[in-house]
């Protein structure tokens, strides 16, 4: 199988649903197999000119890969009127992510300068719900002049408007960038800007959590915590930030990578549990005393719940790269 | 991938209502590509992009049931008519057939 029919394959299947992802695509590589051999069984020759030009024949007459991962997710899109979908799609496409982005900035900004004194979580809510606020709304209006605008819109008009295919689709119209590398390095960088947010807990000062009258705007973390313990931390996760940047500019979710990384997250999980059971890691005043352990405790599950939980999903990105 | 053993089960295969015979190339299991062929010859050209998201909706409904065969060169997934898709199947021919009559004898007495 050639890598434009792997590309293509890609194509369709990328917007598909995980688990039925492998299955559709072994049926379409079939497909074009069957397609090819059957029309080069037709000619006099098969040299590898005749059979690469016979598969681009082949794949555009399965047509436009979005088109074809539409037939197979089979979701309604009639919603806005037939008519008026592909506007109303690539409307939303571009008009949602501007207004999410500037609903953002504009309420960071007014916040941090009308607010004397910012509560991060206080940040955190209002972005949240005044940009979940300004997309509803956002959404709403698209909705509305879009589905006003379907019923007196021109049948000469559809081949010219935005989101509609200006002409029969082509092979050269086919997205040839790696979607599954796209995916993995979206992966890696959003990883490594959580771990970033790690390498921040010990400097974090409670106040930016409502709860800096707790210990007078100390840090959560024990100020008396030995610095061995703090460079450890700080290296484990500088090796999961080595694992995230080869994944990053690899662009791949080989086993070899992952196996390095789910051995370093478990050794990481053993070294937090050993220094949260053998001393005060959270700053004392933080803590009840009577509860201490018990604090302590959770903490250890929730680490472990997340190890776990972050081993499952890394064997499943295996598990879909393997099945490519 | 699962991929289900070959050769299917022949419950899928058998028993069902339908007044076509049992060798007719819609009962027998067959791959997609079998299937879009088998519909050209018979005058219905029908194109991959259509014919293959419908096999998957019909496998969906329990219509067709399908297995993949593995123990060729070319893996290929095969689809049968199940029991209740031959059900469907013959409640809609036989719909076809009495809308034909309907038709032709409409056009015999000239109307339109």
């Amino acid at each position: 199988m050639s890598a434009l029919t792997e590309t293509y394959v890609d194509n369709v299947i990328g917007h598909l649903p995980e688990k039925s992802r492998a299955d559709i695509g072994a049926e379409i590589r079939a497909t074009i197999s069957d397609m090819v051999e059957a029309r080069l069984g037709e000619g006099p020759h098969r040299g590898p000119e005749r059979t690469a030009t016979i598969e681009r024949e082949v794949l555009e007459e399965l047509g436009d890969p979005a088109a074809l991962s539409r037939e197979y997710a089979n979701s309604p899109q009639h919603f806005i009127g037939p008519k008026s979908y592909p506007l109303f799609l690539w409307t939303l496409r571009w008009i949602l992510p501007i207004v999410g982005l500037l609903a953002v900035l504009t309420n960071v900004v007014v916040t941090v300068a009308t607010t004397p004194d910012v509560q991060l979580g206080e940040l955190i809510g209002s972005t949240v719900g005044n940009t979940v606020t300004a997309l509803l709304t956002a959404f709403a209006v698209i909705t509305i002049i879009i589905g006003l605008g379907d019923r007196s819109l021109d049948d000469n008009a559809l081949p010219r408007m935005p989101g509609r295919q200006k002409a029969p689709w082509t092979i050269d119209d086919l997205d040839r960038r790696d979607i599954r590398g796209r995916q993995t390095r979206a992966e890696a960088a959003l990883g490594l800007v959580f771990i970033l947010a790690l390498a921040t807990i010990p400097f974090i000062p409670t106040t930016l959590l409502y709860v800096g009258h707790l210990n007078r705007g100390g840090t959560f973390i024990n100020p008396d915590l030995g610095t061995d313990w703090l460079l450890g931390y700080w290296g484990f996760l500088g090796l999961l930030a080595a694992v995230e940047i080869i994944r990053f500019v690899t662009a791949s979710a080989r086993p070899t990578v992952a196996l390095i990384g789910g051995v370093i997250d478990v050794a990481m999980a053993v070294f937090l549990t050993i220094a949260l059971l053998t001393q005060p890691v959270l700053h004392p005043e933080l803590t009840s005393a009577a509860n201490a352990n018990v604090q302590q405790i959770i903490t250890v599950i929730a680490i472990w719940i997340i190890v776990v939980w972050d081993q499952v999903t890394t064997w499943r990105t295996v598990r879909g790269w393997r099945r490519r | 991938m699962r991929r289900r053993h070959w050769p299917p089960t022949s419950r899928s295969c058998v028993a069902a209502p339908w007044s076509s015979p049992a060798s007719s190339p819609v009962r027998r299991p067959q791959y997609g590509y079998s299937l879009l062929t088998t519909l050209t010859e018979a005058g219905i050209p029908t194109e991959a992009n259509t014919l293959y998201p419908l096999l998957r909706r019909l496998e969906k409904q329990g219509l067709l049931s399908a297995v993949w065969n593995t123990e060729q060169a070319r893996p290929r997934k095969y689809y049968t008519v199940t029991a209740s898709g031959a059900e469907v199947a013959a409640a809609l021919h036989s719909q076809w057939l009495e809308l034909d009559s309907s038709i032709t004898k409409l056009w015999k007495d000239g109307t339109p």
